[in-house]
């Protein structure tokens, strides 16, 4: 089981109240697995997506990634663990700008303790890995927002984490760039990856395996997708 | 992250935005300058104490006539009261073995040949003037006792004047013109050097008793007196109140003796070391107080970019690290700044008063470099405290 969170409850004090943002969610992610979440604004889907990428702790209850227990953990070993085991993917992409394509993948091998004679190598390797290989040396706004999206993508891959955390990964992006990137999220799950998507449209969910439906900081319904779309054939259909 | 990849980035950092990194610098700049110099001035200065003292000589005093103040502001000379008996007075009554001369100084064109030397200071001195001042001849001979006796027209030259006037070295024997008078050159003294802005070698003796002749008066410049040890001084100066002041008042005359002189140029660097001292003090202050302040700014700039690398697996002390070390280097490239300012401005003062040898120690190097490297440590502390302890949610959402 790649993620297992148990009655998994998150409270933020605001101003002396205390605001309920998870209200004891449980729900696990098999390894391998693509999983969209969904769900209106404020049903908690920001917070998940927070605690299971380690930036953050719950209140109670236990959240295991790859069978280790993180909700006791300190922030040191949170982000030992964010190195090592996850990749990020944002809706901003969150680029430095005045780094280029090449220096920005390269970036988590420095609080990583990957070799640093294979460091370039290896961001040359995902870098083409995404279709980037003639853009190496550019800088993020020498390039489309489909393109810094892969460099961040490349970027999420540098530490071969098993897992990816995709927070609305082409909010930011035109319909085909969208594309174009799901169809790329597709190909990493398909060579083994785990997924996580938060989303708010239902047609890209339906490119998981499985949707969350959120609602008030609990699991509304947990939906096998019966008819999963496939980017990579949309971007086919497209092109004849 | 290893210490090298900090600087390199804390440098790409610093690069990215090179005017404001400049004008941050800019106060350690001006402190570490400061202190460069401070240094460099004061052990200059020093330097030239100690060789005013060794080439006075410390096992000796002077006895010189008050000058009222209004004098020493308008610049116009008054009457000395001190007189050849003063000196008669000194070398009979003491019980010390002291050598007593007295000396009448007045500036005086000079002339050999076609060149003329305006405002050569003339000293009218007695023979025993090469023991009470511990100044000897190189060439030639000083004044001797008979040369006062007839009040002869000879001359022994500093060395600024032999050998401003004879490029070949060649001096006693010629004739020179004093005041119009001609004199005989009998010696030529050695060296002494200069003492500040004054030429000591700018200088001329002739027999004292020829000087009160040429310039009209008996009034003494001062009296020197050779004491034995230094360690005798005070007592002999004691002594010499004493007996002086039988003849005038005490608000008449002074003696002084050459440590005196030293606490006076002392208690004159000290002034200006304590200025230098305040300046360089508060430039890295208020330069400290920059750089904690831009630093404020770069990670208010940076928040976005420092949640991200917390997301991809910063820790605390990454973060801490890295914002310290640039602050660090951004002092730092301020203290290499101040070097250089500070190597052109001892080559300045050097080139506008060669005597004061200021030369920049690598002892004062090293010191302001490490003051700029803790002004960056101690302001840069708390922006980098600042930044690793942002919530990393947070800092990612920040616009």
């Amino acid at each position: 089981m790649m993620v297992r969170a148990k009655d998994l409850i998150k409270t933020y004090r605001l101003e002396g109240l205390e605001v309920p943002a998870l209200r004891g969610l449980s729900f696990s992610v098999e390894a391998g697995a693509f999983i969209a979440i969904m769900g209106p604004s404020g049903c908690g889907k920001s917070t998940l997506l927070n605690l299971l990428g380690c930036l953050d702790r719950p209140t109670s209850g236990t959240l295991e990634i790859e069978g280790v227990d993180t909700s006791k953990m300190n922030r040191t070993d949170l982000a030992i663990l964010r190195s090592r085991q996850i990749g990020f993917v944002f809706q901003t992409f969150h680029l430095l700008t005045r780094a280029t394509a090449l220096s920005n993948v390269m970036l988590p091998f420095v609080y990583s303790d990957f070799p640093k004679a294979q460091r370039r190598d290896r961001a040359m390797k995902l870098l083409r890995y995404v279709g980037l290989q003639d853009r190496m040396r550019h800088r993020p706004n020498q390039m489309s927002g489909g393109q810094q999206q892969r460099v961040a993508i490349a970027r999420s891959l540098a530490n071969d984490p098993q897992l990816l955390l995709a927070d609305e990964p082409t909010g930011n992006l035109d319909s085909r760039s969208g594309l174009e990137i799901m169809a790329l999220l597709e190909r990493l799950n398909r060579e083994g990856k785990t997924i996580i998507m938060v989303t708010h449209s239902r047609e890209l969910a339906e490119h998981a395996d499985r949707i969350v439906h959120l609602l008030d900081g609990v699991v509304l319904r947990d939906e096998v997708v019966a008819e999963r779309r496939s980017a990579t054939a949309q971007l086919g259909e497209q092109l004849a | 992250m290893t210490t090298i990849e900090y600087v390199q980035v804390s440098f790409e950092a610093i690069t990215s935005n090179k005017l404001r990194s400049t004008l941050t610098t800019l106060g350690v700049t001006i402190g570490t300058t400061a202190i460069v110099l401070l240094i460099s001035i004061s052990t200059g200065a020093s330097r030239e104490v100690t060789k005013l003292v060794e080439g006075l000589g410390s096992n000796l005093y002077l006895v010189t006539p008050t000058r009222p103040k209004a004098a020493a502001l308008t610049g116009v000379a008054t009457v000395s009261r001190l007189q050849a008996q003063d000196a008669d007075l000194l070398q009979k009554e003491t019980a010390l073995r002291v050598v007593v001369s007295p000396v009448l100084n007045n500036p005086a064109p000079v002339r050999y040949a076609r060149e003329v030397k305006s405002g050569v200071m003339v000293s009218g001195a007695l023979p025993n003037f090469q023991d009470a001042r511990n100044w000897h001849v190189v060439q030639g001979t000083f004044i001797k006792k008979h040369d006062g006796d007839l009040a002869r027209r000879v001359v022994v030259l500093g060395q600024t004047v032999h050998t401003g006037f004879f490029k070949d070295g060649d001096s006693v024997g010629k004739e020179i013109t004093i005041a119009g008078e001609k004199f005989k050159v009998i010696g030529v003294m050695e060296a002494k050097g200069q003492l500040f802005d004054i030429d000591l070698d700018n200088q001329v003796f002739i027999p004292l008793s020829t000087a009160q002749r040429l310039f009209g008066t008996t009034a003494l410049s001062y009296i020197v007196v050779g004491v034995a040890t230094a360690d005798d001084v005070p007592a002999a100066m004691a002594e010499a109140k004493r007996i002086l002041s039988k003849r005038m008042t005490p608000d008449q005359f002074e003696v002084r003796s050459q440590g005196e002189t030293l606490q006076t140029v002392q208690s004159i660097s000290l002034i200006f070391t304590a200025m230098l001292g305040s300046v360089a003090g508060v430039s890295l202050l208020v330069g400290g107080i920059g750089i904690m302040n831009i630093m404020i700014v770069s990670v208010t700039e940076r928040t976005r970019e420092i949640g991200l690398r917390k997301a991809l697996g910063a820790r605390e002390p990454d973060v801490l690290a890295q914002f310290l070390s640039e602050a660090i280097l951004l002092s730092f490239m301020g203290g290499c700044f101040g070097m250089i300012f500070s190597y052109l401005g001892a080559l300045g003062i050097s080139r506008a008063y060669p005597t004061f040898a200021v030369s920049v120690s690598p002892f004062a190097v090293v010191l302001s470099l490490g003051f700029s490297v803790a002004v960056g440590t101690f302001f840069g502390a708390y922006p980098a405290y600042r930044a690793a302890g942002l919530d990393p949610i947070e800092a990612l959402r920040h616009e």
